[in-house]
């Protein structure tokens, strides 16, 4: 078959042009991915990080997302924290964003949260929302694996289309601007990983706790990604706290359930929405939401404090200090940065009351 | 498993590695495990009728040619004793044997044919004529995968084993790889026994320049039929699904559209099972030859689904037209009408019929029907007034050789047919009717104020519609004039040839329309 001299450069030749087809495959895809803020910054930022510096693991939904602050930490208790967070993340996500970390960190605490707990995800109508979650992380055994899991559940996806984001996004030629290339570059999230909406909507407080309610079911197939998490981490040597944002929604049976399932694990429970945590973060149903469920940065403070304490009392190590100088000016850099946005916030609440 | 989908590139890949892994010997069986497997993974609830098909033909071949056998070996043991008289009555008595198994087979298959492929069509209409009105049969019944393309070529087969032409296969698993290959089960094309099954049955080796032409043949296919067809399908369906909504300009637009769309779509899936066919050494018949050149609908005809118009012109044309019964007819006409007209009865009974036969291949909707018809209109007023045709050219010293004339005949043709389209993709005939009707109301204000890309493509996608089109007829003439597009590629530099293979793969892979919100996958041509 390749005995003529002339042809055997054909298998040689052919590696070549498959080199570059997989080259210009890759570039492309990066390209025709779209940019979020939120979700592309976060994710390199997360990278970019001084490897095993990071003490505390923020992972979970929007309301984590939005509901703790990283930077809050660090002002006043020296934590070192990234939130790997990002708006209805499937539990397969979160196991990635958690499993991923640990090959660049070591963290003392995972803070995670279980929003899915009670949802049976739909995997084809959050596609978007999916792809936000994954687009974004390096090729890796854990990601194929968090894929397969995805696409497992959903009609219309396939491992290729994450493998290669130009399969996805292709149809994003018509939209492609200069910016797209600039997206390109890397862009630090000062947050590290919080996404902080500015705004203020009043939530209706109602009476939340009824005693008589029976736990409520969980869903099993977000809680086996839940559980082969705890486990990881704790044998991994971390301790877990899953956390519970205060939320318009909440129910005292799904406050029942999860509560019994994550100590069941091992791990430490902490639901913001019990009476005494409401009444000890001192959350103020008028000013510290920007929607029902979710916090605005001013309520994000006081959750964060509350979790720093807890921190700071239950777990001795921390702050471990391992950071250099070099990423502590670039926290307190960006702390600057931060108490600037949360000025003009709260001269802003101030003058509209 | 559909031809546009990542699925199917890796199963090429894996059955084309097997199959030149495998020794010679037993290739056909790797073609013969691919389809088989290719099948049951595509449409598993209806395998059971390409099986059924498949034993009946094979079985129905080897009956009839025992016939056959059994009157030549007795001829032969009674030669001294029989004359002349008594032999043509014995082979009438045999022939007679294997015409009633023919039938049965015949019978049998285009039965199940029909009775999928029509069964919602005849229950809706006896209960519109009992006046069940309340009553609708939406669900019908599963239509087999490919049933009408099997079917036609298993029974031109059996056809071709009755009339001799060729002996019956003895091995009934060939015989299935010859019925099932699966480059061509989904749409064709309707390959004739004689050409096809010794290419499946012998094995092929490895060849590099074979394997790289049938690549660039399918990513040809896919430019047709992901980047230019379903592109096109966008505002076709719109227009189609919805046309009391859009009239005038955007009737004609939707019906020009969709005489690209079609052409796009079946002849990109015949280029994509081509080429399929050409890595495994095997040359599939041609289909299609850039039939909107045509200058007549005869000539359309001719370079338009060429394997179902040459099956039509072989088992129903044919037959029909040198039937005893037409060639008396053909004579007591003559005597009624005149030698011309009257030697041309026959030949138009039998276009009629074959027309009515191609139109309700398509399906049996009525619409379909007015399709096959309206075509063969054209073809009888092409024949009866040909004369008076040449004899105008002759008087208005038209120069029939000249560019100008080919391409106003081009024109006109192209014009004709993207008029008959309005049958073949109105939603039903009266549909097609008032869509004609109604094209005439005018409307180009819909060009300059922006109306048209509110048919779901932006302005960027008439844009590239644009110079896919131009680029595909640009193709299209080079290959006109006798060129071949690879072999011109193939003489260039490796680099620039290289180039060139990249950019047509990342043009499908970005251009293409496919993916989530899109429903690439079905090809119009796997519904008939």
């Amino acid at each position: 078959m390749w005995k003529e001299k002339k042809n055997r450069w054909i298998p040689i030749r052919c590696l070549i042009v498959m080199a570059v087809f997989v080259i210009l495959l890759t570039i492309l895809g990066k390209l025709f991915t779209p940019y979020y803020i939120q979700d592309t910054d976060q994710n390199r930022t997360f990278y970019k990080t001084e490897k095993n510096t990071v003490d505390v693991l923020i992972a979970g939904s929007s309301t984590l997302l939005v509901g703790l602050s990283p930077l809050e930490l660090w002002e006043n208790y020296g934590i070192v924290s990234h939130t790997r967070a990002s708006t209805i993340q499937a539990p397969p996500i979160t196991w990635l964003n958690i499993k991923e970390a640990y090959r660049y960190q070591k963290p003392e605490v995972v803070v995670m949260g279980v929003t899915c707990l009670f949802i049976d995800y739909d995997y084809d109508k959050y596609e978007p929302y999916l792809r936000r979650g994954l687009d974004f992380k390096k090729l890796s055994a854990d990601k194929l694996k968090a894929v397969y899991e995805v696409v497992k559940r959903s009609d219309s996806q396939h491992m290729a289309d994450y493998i290669f984001p130009l399969l996805r996004y292709h149809d994003r030629w018509k939209e492609l601007q200069w910016t797209d290339i600039y997206n390109l570059q890397y862009r630090h999230d000062f947050m590290h990983g919080q996404y902080p909406i500015y705004r203020t909507e009043k939530i209706e407080a109602r009476d939340r706790v009824d005693e008589t309610v029976k736990p409520e079911k969980e869903n099993e197939d977000s809680w086996s990604f839940y559980k082969e998490i705890i486990e990881y981490c704790r044998a991994q040597g971390s301790e877990v706290i899953v956390v519970n944002m205060p939320d318009d929604r909440w129910t005292y049976g799904r406050y029942l359930t999860a509560k019994e399932l994550t100590e069941s694990c091992g791990a430490t429970y902490i639901d913001f929405n019990t009476e005494e945590l409401l009444n000890e973060t001192e959350i103020d149903w008028d000013r510290d939401f920007y929607d029902p469920r979710h916090l605005n940065p001013v309520g994000a403070q006081k959750t964060t404090r509350y979790l720093g304490e807890y921190l700071i009392e239950n777990y001795p190590e921390l702050p471990r200090n391992q950071c250099s100088s070099k990423t502590a000016d670039i926290f307190n850099r960006d702390l600057l940065e931060y108490k600037n946005e949360l000025n003009e916030f709260e001269k802003q609440l101030i003058s509209e009351n | 498993m559909s031809f546009v989908s990542l699925n199917f590139v890796i199963f090429v890949a894996v059955a084309a590695g097997a199959y030149f892994l495998c020794p010679a010997k037993y290739r056909w069986g790797i073609l013969l495990a691919a389809s088989q497997f290719f099948y049951l993974l595509t449409s598993p609830h209806t395998y059971v009728f390409l099986l059924f098909t498949t034993i009946t033909t094979f079985c129905g071949g080897i009956f009839i040619e025992r016939q056959t056998e059994c009157y030549k070996n007795f001829v032969k043991e009674h030669k001294e004793e029989l004359d002349r008289k008594q032999k043509k009555e014995w082979k009438a008595r045999y022939d007679r044997k294997k015409r009633r198994i023919l039938l049965a087979v015949l019978l049998l298959n285009l039965g199940i044919l029909a009775f999928v492929k029509y069964f919602k069509v005849y229950l809706n209409t006896l209960s519109r004529l009992l006046e069940l009105e309340s009553i609708s049969f939406e669900a019908g019944i599963l239509i087999p995968l490919g049933i009408s393309f099997y079917t036609f070529q298993s029974l031109g087969y059996l056809i071709d084993i009755y009339r001799e032409q060729y002996k019956a296969d003895r091995n009934p698993l060939k015989f299935a790889l010859f019925v099932s290959w699966f480059p061509q089960i989904i749409q064709g094309p309707i390959s004739r026994y004689d050409q096809l099954a010794e290419q499946l049955y012998e094995p092929h080796f490895f060849q590099y320049e074979r394997v790289k032409f049938g690549i660039q043949l399918m990513m040809w296919g896919w430019f047709k039929k992901l980047v230019v067809a379903d592109r096109v399908a966008v505002f076709v369906n719109q227009v189609f699904d919805r046309y009391t909504e859009y009239t005038g300009f955007y009737a004609i637009l939707g019906v020009i559209g969709y005489t690209i769309q079609i052409y796009g779509d079946f002849s990109g899936g015949m280029d994509i099972a081509r080429g399929v066919s050409q890595i495994f050494g095997i040359d599939l018949t041609l289909n299609f030859k850039r039939p909107y050149f045509a200058t007549n609908i005869p000539e359309f005809w001719r370079r338009w689904h060429i394997t179902l118009g040459a099956w039509c012109r072989d088992y129903i044309f044919y037959p029909i037209s040198l039937s005893k019964f037409f060639g008396k007819l053909g004579k007591s006409s003559r005597k009624l009408l005149g030698d011309r007209i009257g030697k041309l009865v026959p030949v138009i009974f039998a276009q009629l019929i074959t027309f009515f036969v191609i139109g309700i291949w398509h399906g049996a909707e009525f619409k379909y029907t007015a399709y096959g018809l309206y075509q063969a209109v054209f073809i009888i007023g092409g024949i009866l007034f040909e004369p008076f045709i040449i004899r105008l050219t002759e008087l208005l010293r038209i120069n029939t050789k000249a560019f100008s004339w080919r391409l106003f005949q081009i024109s006109r043709t192209f014009i004709l047919i993207v008029i008959g389209r309005f049958f073949s993709r109105g939603t039903s005939f009266t549909a097609a009717l008032w869509m004609m009707k109604h094209s005439f109301d005018l409307n180009p204000g819909i060009f300059f104020n922006g109306d048209i890309f509110t048919l779901g493509l932006t302005p960027k996608d008439f844009i590239l519609l644009g110079f896919c089109l131009v680029f595909w007829i640009i193709i299209s003439v080079i290959q006109e004039c006798g060129y071949s597009v690879r072999q011109l590629i193939a003489q260039q530099n490796a680099v620039f040839r290289w180039m060139i293979y990249l950019a047509g793969i990342f043009a499908v892979m970005v251009f293409g329309v496919y993916g989530i919100g899109y429903d690439a996958g079905s090809f119009i041509y796997r519904g008939f």
